[in-house]
């Protein structure tokens, strides 16, 4: 019981830490919103580094990844981007997101 | 950006992550691989996450700047994660699948489900302020 309390503590304290560091990052954009391409590419990075490591696992993995990256920030700029005529910036922030997060977690836990 | 605001993201991205990780204990529970709980688990926060930040964004949310950050940039940005989608990837990448390339496509669903959960929530609110008027 003592366990997934702490979990749960440790899972809230660092997704609330990652939220705010986001959400100072997250407003950059240029041609793309590379605010939230960084933190999402970050965020994977730390899960990478952390998988495998069974006391880091749930505070780094759920906690700070999870509240570091975003998906529904993502799914908004999109729309933004979408509806203001950028069709083809949507598509490439849709590609970069999916692929940039997916080569940090594989660096990390390839690497460290 | 005042002190207040990052307060409110804080405990809006503790609560959400909690609430994440909630939802990933309960798949879990009937998982069978760590790649299936966390497409299944992605999906739910994912899709819905996106369609609560519609609401946030929209201009049927009346409320103090306050309570927009909590819900938008704190809960459903917590409750949302990029992370995991790309643990999925990574990991059909790995080889820890034999049917890696249904992964993948798996998280473009997902991206596309998410996206038009975003759209179809946010205009609808949209239009239905517009109707009152």
């Amino acid at each position: 019981m003592v366990e997934i309390l702490v979990g749960a503590l440790a899972v809230g304290l660092l997704g609330g830490a990652g939220s705010v560091v986001r959400h100072l990052i997250g407003t950059w954009r240029g041609f793309l919103p590379w605010g939230i391409l960084v933190v999402n590419s970050t965020a994977s990075f730390v899960a990478g580094f952390a998988i495998g490591t069974d006391v880091y696992e749930l505070g780094l993995i759920i906690g700070l990844a999870g509240g570091l990256s975003t998906f529904s920030t993502f799914a908004a700029q999109s729309y933004e981007l979408w509806v203001g005529g950028q069709k083809v910036r949507t598509l490439l922030n849709g590609l970069a997101n999916l692929l940039l997060p997916a080569l940090s977690f594989l660096t990390a836990s390839i690497l460290l | 950006m005042s002190f207040i605001i990052l307060l409110a993201v804080f405990f809006g991205g503790a609560t959400g992550s909690l609430a994440r990780y909630l939802i990933w204990l309960g798949v879990e529970q009937v998982g069978v691989s760590l790649l299936l709980v966390e497409v299944v688990a992605t999906a739910i926060v994912n899709i819905a996450g996106a369609g609560l930040l519609g609401f946030v964004h929209s201009p049927a949310f009346k409320v103090s700047e306050k309570k927009k950050s909590f819900w938008g940039a704190g809960f459903a940005g917590g409750f949302t994660t990029m992370s995991g989608l790309a643990l999925i990837t990574a990991g059909a990448a790995l080889g820890l699948s034999e049917l890696g390339y249904l992964y993948w496509l798996a998280v473009i669903i997902q991206f596309v489900v998410g996206f038009l959960a975003y759209w179809f929530v946010r205009s609808g609110f949209e239009k239905t302020k517009g109707s009152v008027r």
